[in-house]
C-alpha cells in the first residue's frame, strides 16, 4: 500500500506541470511546444464572415521544423514549410519558394525580454481546465491593459502545451477570430511520406505565389529618416525600420515596425518624386486589420496593423517629417 | 536572365526544367525575384483581376455591397466583361493573403462610391460569399476628375503593397498575433473602407 503511494505520488511529479508554474511561464512554453512538437490533426479556423478547415502536420526532428498545412475545403492547396522555406503549392504543379514570408508556427517564440514587454501592457490569467479535440487543456486569457490592442484566449493542450484553441478578443469580449482544432494527435515519429504534396503534376488548375517578400535595400540608396513618431500607445516600440527605393524610381518609402511583444503595427511614409496627388484620409479594415493613411506635409503616411482602429489612428496623428534627423538605429 | 523568360514564367509557358531552373535562380537571387514580382504586380494591373467561383475573398463582400447599394442613376449601363480585350481560357489565379489583399486594390476601387452612399451601414455587415463569376453593370458617367482617379487607384495599390509588406515583415520576427499562421493559411481577407474624410 505504501508503495503505490509512493508511486502514486512519484506519477504527479513526473506528470508535466504544464500551468502549474505562472502563466508567463506557460506562455513561453506554449511557443516552445508549437515549434517543438510533434503533432497531426485538422484545424478549423473562423475570421470575419469565412470558415476554412485545414489538415496540419508538423514535425520536430533534429533541429528541422517541418510543416504540412493542406486546405480541405474548395480547391485543393498546401503550404509545406522546412524552416523558413515556405513552398506553396496549388494545382497545376506550380510551386514557388519564398525565404521569410509566412507566420513561425502556430504561436510565437517568446524570449525573457518579450515575455516582459507583453507583461507590462497584457494582463495574464489562468482560466482553468477544458476539452478541446478531446484532450484536456489549460486555459490562459492575454487581457489588454488598455483600449489599445486586442486580447487573445489560448487553451493548450495540458501534457504537450501545443496550443489547440486560439481566439483573438475584442474590447467588448467578443471573439473577432479563433483557431482551433477539433481533432489531433501527438505521434513519436512522423515520417517523411507525410511532408510529400498529393497534388499530382498536369492537374487543371495554376498556381500563384502567395505572398512577395519586400524588396531589398539597394546600395546606394541614402538612408535617413524621414519621419518622427510622436504619439505611440503605451508598450510600443520599434522593432525594424528600413528605408527602400519605391518600383520604378517614384520616391522612397521608410517603414518601420512597431510591436507591443504581441501585436505589430507597420508605419510607412513614402516621399515620392514628381507630380503627386493628396492623399484622402482614411480608415480602412481587412478583418481585424486596420490601416489609416494620411498625409503630412510631403509625406504619405500609412499605418497598417492588427489592433483598434483608435490605435493606427493614434500612431498616424502623431507621425510628423523629421528633415534633417538621421534615422536612429532599431532597438 | 530576360523579361521574356520571366514572362513565360507567368504565362505558364516554361517546361518543366526551365520551371526548376527559373526557381531555383529566383532563390539565389532577390534581385531576380524582385524582377518577377514587379512583372507580375504591372500584369495583374494591367489585366485586370477576374473572381474564381467560390472562392471567398474581397470581391465577395464588394459585390455583395454593389447588390445592395442603389446605383447612380444612368440611362446607359456597360457589361464589364464587353470592355475588356480578348485573354486566354486561363483565369489568372490569385490565392492567398496577399494576393486576396492585393485584390482589394482594383475591387475597392469599384466598390467606394457605393459604400460611401450607404454610409456606416456598410461597415460590420454580413458579406455573403460569390458563387459564380460576376460581370458588373457599369454606370456610364463621366468621372469628375480623372487625375483624381488615377490617383486613388495608385494610393489603393500602395496600400495594397503595404498590406502585404506588414505582413510579411510582422510575420517573419516571430510578431502580429498568435491567428497570423492561421489567417495566412486561410487566405482569410476581407477589406472593407470604413469612413473618408477629406486632408
Amino acid at each position: 500500500m505504501r508503495g503505490r503511494a509512493l508511486l502514486g505520488v512519484l506519477g504527479l511529479a513526473l506528470a508535466p506541470a504544464v500551468f502549474a508554474a505562472d502563466p508567463a511561464e506557460f506562455l513561453v512554453r506554449i511557443g516552445e511546444a508549437a515549434r517543438g512538437s510533434n503533432y497531426q490533426g485538422v484545424i478549423i479556423y473562423r475570421g470575419d464572415d469565412m470558415l476554412e478547415t485545414m489538415r496540419v502536420t508538423h514535425r520536430f526532428r533534429d533541429g528541422m521544423e517541418h510543416e504540412r498545412v493542406q486546405s480541405l475545403n474548395g480547391d485543393p492547396r498546401e503550404i509545406l514549410k522546412e524552416n523558413n522555406k515556405v513552398i506553396c503549392l496549388l494545382p497545376k504543379d506550380r510551386k514557388l519558394t519564398m525565404n521569410l514570408p509566412t507566420p513561425k508556427a502556430l504561436f510565437p517564440a517568446l524570449s525573457p525580454e518579450r515575455l516582459q514587454q507583453i507583461t507590462q501592457v497584457y494582463e495574464l490569467r489562468d482560466l482553468g481546465t477544458a476539452r478541446v479535440a478531446g484532450r484536456n487543456c489549460q486555459g490562459l486569457a492575454i487581457v489588454p491593459r488598455d483600449q489599445f490592442r486586442y486580447g487573445y484566449e489560448i487553451w493548450a493542450d495540458q501534457d504537450s502545451a501545443v496550443p489547440l484553441k486560439v481566439s483573438m478578443i475584442g474590447r467588448e469580449g467578443e471573439v473577432l477570430e479563433q483557431m482551433m482544432f477539433t481533432e489531433i494527435e501527438f505521434p513519436a515519429t512522423i515520417p517523411d511520406e507525410a511532408f510529400r504534396p498529393q497534388l499530382a503534376p498536369g492537374e487543371t488548375r495554376q498556381v500563384v505565389q502567395m505572398v512577395e517578400n519586400p524588396p531589398l535595400p539597394q546600395p546606394g540608396v541614402v538612408v535617413r529618416a524621414g519621419l518622427q513618431l510622436d504619439r505611440l500607445p503605451p508598450g510600443y516600440r520599434v522593432a525594424f525600420r528600413e528605408m527602400r527605393p519605391l518600383p520604378n524610381g517614384r520616391g522612397t518609402v521608410e517603414h518601420l515596425v512597431l510591436s507591443d511583444g504581441l501585436s505589430a503595427i507597420s508605419v510607412f511614409s513614402a516621399r515620392k518624386t514628381g507630380a503627386v496627388a493628396p492623399v484622402s484620409q482614411r480608415v480602412s479594415q481587412m478583418g481585424t486589420v486596420h490601416a489609416y493613411r494620411r498625409q503630412v506635409g510631403t509625406l504619405h503616411v500609412t499605418v497598417v496593423g492588427e489592433a483598434p482602429q483608435e490605435t493606427v489612428r493614434m500612431i498616424g496623428d502623431g507621425a510628423k517629417p523629421l528633415a534633417t534627423a538621421e534615422a536612429p538605429a532599431a532597438p | 536572365m530576360s523579361e521574356e523568360t520571366l514572362s513565360a514564367l507567368l504565362d505558364g509557358e516554361c517546361s518543366p526544367e526551365e520551371l526548376d531552373r527559373l526557381l531555383a535562380e529566383m532563390e539565389r537571387s532577390p534581385q531576380l525575384k524582385g524582377a518577377y514580382s514587379r512583372l507580375r504586380m504591372a500584369r495583374e494591373a494591367a489585366e485586370g483581376t477576374r473572381v474564381r467561383k467560390g472562392q471567398p475573398c474581397i470581391c465577395s463582400g464588394v459585390m455583395a455591397g454593389l447588390d445592395e447599394a442603389p446605383l447612380p442613376v444612368s440611362d446607359k449601363v456597360t457589361d464589364l466583361d464587353s470592355r475588356r480585350p480578348a485573354r486566354s481560357g486561363r483565369w489568372k489565379p490569385f490565392a492567398g493573403f496577399a494576393v486576396a489583399a492585393s485584390m482589394g486594390a482594383a475591387a475597392v476601387l469599384v466598390a467606394m462610391p457605393q459604400v460611401q452612399q450607404r454610409g456606416s451601414q456598410a461597415a460590420g455587415s454580413f458579406i455573403p460569399q460569390v458563387s459564380s463569376p460576376v460581370s458588373l453593370p457599369i454606370p456610364v458617367v463621366r468621372p469628375r476628375n480623372l487625375q483624381m482617379v488615377s490617383a486613388e487607384a495608385e494610393q489603393e495599390d500602395d496600400l495594397s503593397g503595404y498590406l502585404m509588406e506588414h505582413n510579411s515583415a510582422a510575420a517573419s520576427r516571430g510578431m502580429g498575433g498568435t491567428l497570423s499562421y492561421a489567417r495566412f493559411a486561410a487566405h482569410n481577407a476581407v477589406y472593407r473602407p470604413q469612413s473618408e474624410e477629406q486632408p
